[in-house]
This record gives C-alpha cells, sequence and structure tokens, in this order.
C-alpha cells in the first residue's frame, strides 16, 4: 500500500475543472473568493458555517478577502455537525433579512449541507421536507431561482461541494433525510488544499474515511454509469496515495492535495447511490450525533464483509486503483483494514 | 459504537430506520430486516 507516488507538478499548480460544475482547485485559491465573486456578480454574500469554525483562520482570511474586494458580507455558524432542520430555519432568515444575494458555504460536509439547505429554502415559501429525496423536485419560478452557492470545503471527505443533495437531520423523528434539487448544484467549488493544513490528525483521518467509503460504496452500486465509477477509481487511486501521509504528515502539502482532490471525485461517484454503510451511518447519526466519517468507518468492514462476496470484479477493479498485489475479496477488506489501523481507527 | 455512547438496545429501532434511508435502496445487495439488525449489532459491539 502507499507504494506509488503522486504527480507533484499537476497537485501543486492550479487547475479549471468543469465537471460536474465549475471547479477551481488549487493550493492557495482562497485569496480569488473576491474576484470569484466579481466574476458571478455577487455583491452580498452570506458566510455559511458551522458551529466549530467561526474563529478559524480560514473565516478570518475569507472575509479579509472580500473586504479589500469592496464586498461586504455577514456570517451565519448556528449549522451543526449534523445540521437540523430548525437551524436551516435560522439561516434562511439570516439571509433574507441580510437582503444577500448569494451564499458562500465553507466548512466540511455539515457547512456546505446547511449552506445548501438555506438555498433551497431563501428564495421562496416551499417547506424544506418538500425537497425530500423521492418526492418529485418543486418547481421554482425562473423569476425567484435559488441563490448562487459557493462551496469551500475545508476537509477532504465530504465530497458535498460539487452536489446537488445534503443531509438534514429532523429531531422528532430521529433521522436524517436527503434533501435535493437539480438547480442548486454550486456555481463553483473552489478546492484549496492549504484550507485541510491545519486539519487536526483523527478529523483527517475521519473525513478521509468518509472519502474512501464514498469511493467504495459509490464504485458497488449497480448499474451502468461509467462517468460515476471512472470518478470512483480514480478518487480511490488518489485517496490510496494520499491519506495515510495526510494523516501522519499534516503539513505534506501533496497528500492534502491528494486528498482533496479524491475526495472530490468520490463525492462525485455517489451521484450513483450509496449503500449499507451510509444507511445505518445516517440514523446513528441522527439519534446520537456522531462524527459521520468516524461513524462510516466503524461499520464499514461489517458492510463489507457482507456485500462482496459475489461481487470478484467490482472488487478486482477497485483492487487494482489503489495497487493492492492480491485482489482477492478477502485481501480487499484485509487491505481496507489495514488502512484504517494504520490511520488509527482502533482507538477511538 | 458502543465506546461513542451508542447502546446496544437502539439496533432494532436503527436498523428499521436504516431500510427507509435513500442508500439501503442502492445497496448492491438487498438486505433483511434480520440482516440489518445483525450489521449494526455488530459495529456497535466490535466492527472488527
Amino acid at each position: 500500500m502507499n507504494t506509488f507516488k503522486l504527480n507533484e507538478s499537476d497537485i501543486l499548480s492550479n487547475q479549471d475543472w468543469t465537471f460536474p460544475t465549475n471547479i477551481a482547485y488549487g493550493p492557495g485559491r482562497l485569496k480569488e473568493i473576491g474576484k470569484i465573486c466579481n466574476d458571478l456578480d455577487i455583491k452580498n454574500p452570506l458566510i455559511v458555517t458551522d458551529k466549530g469554525s467561526p474563529k478559524l483562520p480560514f473565516i478570518t482570511n475569507i472575509q479579509s478577502y472580500l473586504t479589500s474586494s469592496n464586498i461586504k458580507s455577514d456570517l451565519f455558524f448556528d449549522i451543526s455537525p449534523n445540521p437540523r432542520e430548525d437551524e436551516i430555519s435560522v439561516g434562511r432568515k439570516k439571509y433574507k433579512d441580510g437582503n444577500h444575494d448569494a451564499i458562500i458555504a465553507i466548512g466540511g460536509g455539515s457547512a456546505m449541507d446547511g449552506g445548501k439547505m438555506i438555498c433551497l429554502t431563501a428564495n421562496n415559501d416551499v417547506p424544506l421536507r418538500d425537497f425530500e429525496f423521492e418526492l418529485t423536485p418543486p418547481k421554482i419560478s425562473k423569476d425567484n431561482p435559488f441563490p448562487k452557492i459557493i462551496t469551500i470545503p475545508t476537509t477532504a471527505g465530504t465530497g458535498a461541494e460539487t452536489e446537488i443533495t445534503g443531509m438534514v437531520t429532523y429531531l422528532k423523528e430521529g433521522m436524517k433525510f436527503c434533501m435535493w434539487h437539480p438547480d442548486v448544484r454550486p456555481s463553483l467549488a473552489l478546492i484549496d488544499p492549504e484550507l485541510t493544513i491545519g486539519l487536526p490528525s483523527n478529523l483527517t483521518a475521519w473525513t478521509g474515511a468518509d472519502a474512501l467509503i464514498h469511493g467504495i460504496e459509490g464504485y458497488c452500486v449497480p448499474g451502468f454509469n461509467p462517468m460515476c465509477d471512472g470518478a470512483a477509481l480514480e478518487g480511490l487511486n488518489l485517496i490510496s496515495k494520499s491519506l495515510i501521509t495526510a494523516v501522519e504528515d499534516p503539513s505534506n502539502l501533496l497528500a492534502r492535495g491528494g486528498m482533496h482532490v479524491g475526495s472530490c471525485l468520490a463525492g462525485i461517484s455517489f451521484l450513483k447511490g450509496l449503500g449499507l454503510v451510509h444507511a445505518i451511518a445516517h440514523m446513528v447519526g441522527a439519534e446520537y450525533n456522531t462524527h459521520h466519517g468516524l461513524t462510516n468507518a466503524i461499520i464499514l468492514p461489517v458492510v463489507l464483509k457482507y456485500n462482496l462476496p459475489g461481487m470478484e470484479e467490482k472488487v478486482k477493479r477497485m483492487s487494482e486503483a489503489m495497487q493492492f498485489k492480491d485482489h482477492s475479496v478477502d485481501a480487499f477488506i484485509l487491505n481496507i483494514e489495514k488502512i484504517l489501523d494504520r490511520i488509527k481507527f482502533q482507538k477511538v | 459504537m458502543s465506546e461513542l455512547g451508542v447502546p446496544e438496545d437502539c439496533v432494532d429501532r436503527i436498523a428499521e430506520k436504516a431500510m427507509k434511508d435513500q442508500a439501503f435502496a442502492t445497496n448492491p445487495k438487498i438486505a433483511t430486516l434480520a440482516e440489518v439488525k445483525e450489521m449494526t449489532l455488530a459495529s456497535i459491539k466490535k466492527a472488527r
């Protein structure tokens, strides 16, 4: 494991992609946020982050960059690690009271999901629950579209930055629900691996394991979707090259970059869907407010042992992408467990 | 997950809810309630 290398000139240089939305990747690109807002005609964004982040450097930095570009903004940070419906309502009110014209969601998955959920209801009176994944998406007037949203992940795990979905916890039911709308896709995802340099090792491991699981579960979903499957395999490739180094050498920008792009690709891959790891983890998180990535990682080996026998071809493809030597099902599960052991998942 | 404060007596409830999750529907194998309970319990007691 981890015997092959990332391409330094690729990972450490700026890249602009357009699939599945506009993506600005590169170390230090948070500095471009003022220009990005100007290009998108954003004049008064609401910055949305989670409760643990308002005093972190990336918040003061983004506020400073916006101010220096003469863009006013405000900050909403009442988003829990597992975002709740009542928090979305408060954020919506803050958006409307501040006459904002866009949202910049910066942080981990909770901040980005929270930002997207505020977008869903900011310019209309449609109840949030009407955006539930299994329902027909509500019709949104072209005269009153969703606000533009820019997503800026500061962890490499959630993959929420390019997605049109978000998870919301309903406390009364003790359940998480997936909300979505095809038109709520971020206008731009800004992926700056420097933002993850200060992330503690345990959070790097937990969020990184989440990315790994997105790639595995996304790839194992039945159906012919070569774009998602290609993203899953390349995501797994980058994650396998980067995860252990990112945990053990947190200031390694190359590994941080590999994880950030790998996480983004794994996030794209689960457009196809996910699996039992997430189904169980969503409900555990909704009731016990556990960290999503950590919960997923604990459940993963049990589900792999149930799911993978009989899926030899897919296991071989994932195993090749991760450059394991033995491509059998048993060896794949063992190698995944070795990665989890190495990033210290046995010690909670 | 017991070390995270997840008790064993939540297994039935969590498993039933998990089967309503959107991710359950796209799992490569259609698990029975008994199988989901078994995996949930194993994850609470000792995942590996």
